[in-house]
């Protein structure tokens, strides 16, 4: 894209069109609207400047690539964080026990059971299968980008998708 | 395509992600949240974009411009350097300023006689 100004109108349309799903991806992986905010944020400005140049066909495989290896920084640090400091932080670690409340009750009450439903059961998957989810369910990435997506290979998601379905689908039966 | 469509999928899987996916799409976002969202998107696009170097590089030819312009206007290229020929005012005043102070006295002294021969 040799226009700087097209390809930034192009990044901004494309990232417009991704950023609320983007953040519930990282909210249902890092359970804290500010921590997937800021790795929502990390995600986009790093596809900006690296890849603003490349084919727009390949910005969501490349934007979810980003955002899940950020994803996994974060639950690294945090685990890392508590096996260093964990000692120290023992009424900490009881708070963070607390199932997040979300940020706006107001917002809980307007996503309704059947979203307190899927929001439960999300977090009962793996951090992959949430990821699979999010990418093949919602994003609709195929098989290939999720995987690009995901650093693993067509077979792996596929695996991933059809455990993670039958997952939710018994939790979510067992509610209704 | 959306995990809905898969036909690798078993029918049941195939209808429990459209439920999921619909369910999804209806997740309302309030406006604080989607105006923090937009703010996060501009914030990386405006960090991403190549500085504008333009005004820099403009200032700096405007000041070679100006550096320049004053050099030629004290020192001027291209005018006539021939010599001008010197009126006689001009040669008798050279004549003057390079004369050695010896010359002024024998000249004060031929001055004299020259009076004095014409008074006696």
């Amino acid at each position: 894209m040799a226009n700087p100004d097209a390809a930034y109108a192009s990044m901004d349309a494309f990232l417009a069109s991704v950023e609320r799903r983007a953040l519930r991806t990282a909210e249902f992986s890092v359970n804290n609207r500010d921590d997937a905010l800021d790795l929502v944020q990390d995600a986009m400005l790093e596809l900006a400047r690296r890849y603003a140049q490349r084919p727009p066909a390949e910005w969501p495989p490349l934007f979810y690539r980003i955002l899940n290896n950020a994803i996994l920084q974060f639950h690294r640090k945090r685990r890392r964080h508590a096996r260093w400091f964990g000692w120290l932080e023992n009424d900490a670690a009881v708070l963070d026990a607390v199932p997040d409340p979300g940020p706006d009750p107001a917002n809980s009450a307007q996503q309704g059971e059947a979203m307190a439903d899927l929001s439960a059961a999300m977090q009962r998957l793996s951090l992959r299968q949430r990821q699979v989810v999010m990418l093949r369910v919602w994003e609709g990435l195929d098989v290939a980008d999720a995987a690009a997506a995901m650093r693993c290979s067509p077979g792996s998601v596929k695996t991933h998708l059809s455990r993670a379905l039958n997952a939710l689908r018994s939790q979510l039966e067992e509610h209704t | 395509m959306h995990a809905e469509h898969d036909p690798g999928l078993s029918p049941e899987q195939r209808r429990c992600a459209a439920e999921l996916r619909s369910t999804l799409d209806q997740l309302p976002l309030d406006a604080v949240t989607q105006a923090r969202l937009s703010a996060a998107r501009r914030r990386a696009l405006d960090a991403s974009r190549p500085r504008q170097y333009l005004p820099i590089w403009t200032g700096a030819a405007l000041a070679a411009a100006l550096v320049a312009a004053v050099s030629l206007s004290l020192n001027p290229v291209g005018t006539d350097a021939t010599p001008q020929p010197l009126d006689e005012d001009s040669l008798e005043w050279l004549a003057l300023s390079t004369a050695t102070p010896g010359m002024y006295e024998e000249l004060e002294l031929y001055e004299w006689l020259a009076d004095d021969g014409d008074a006696g």
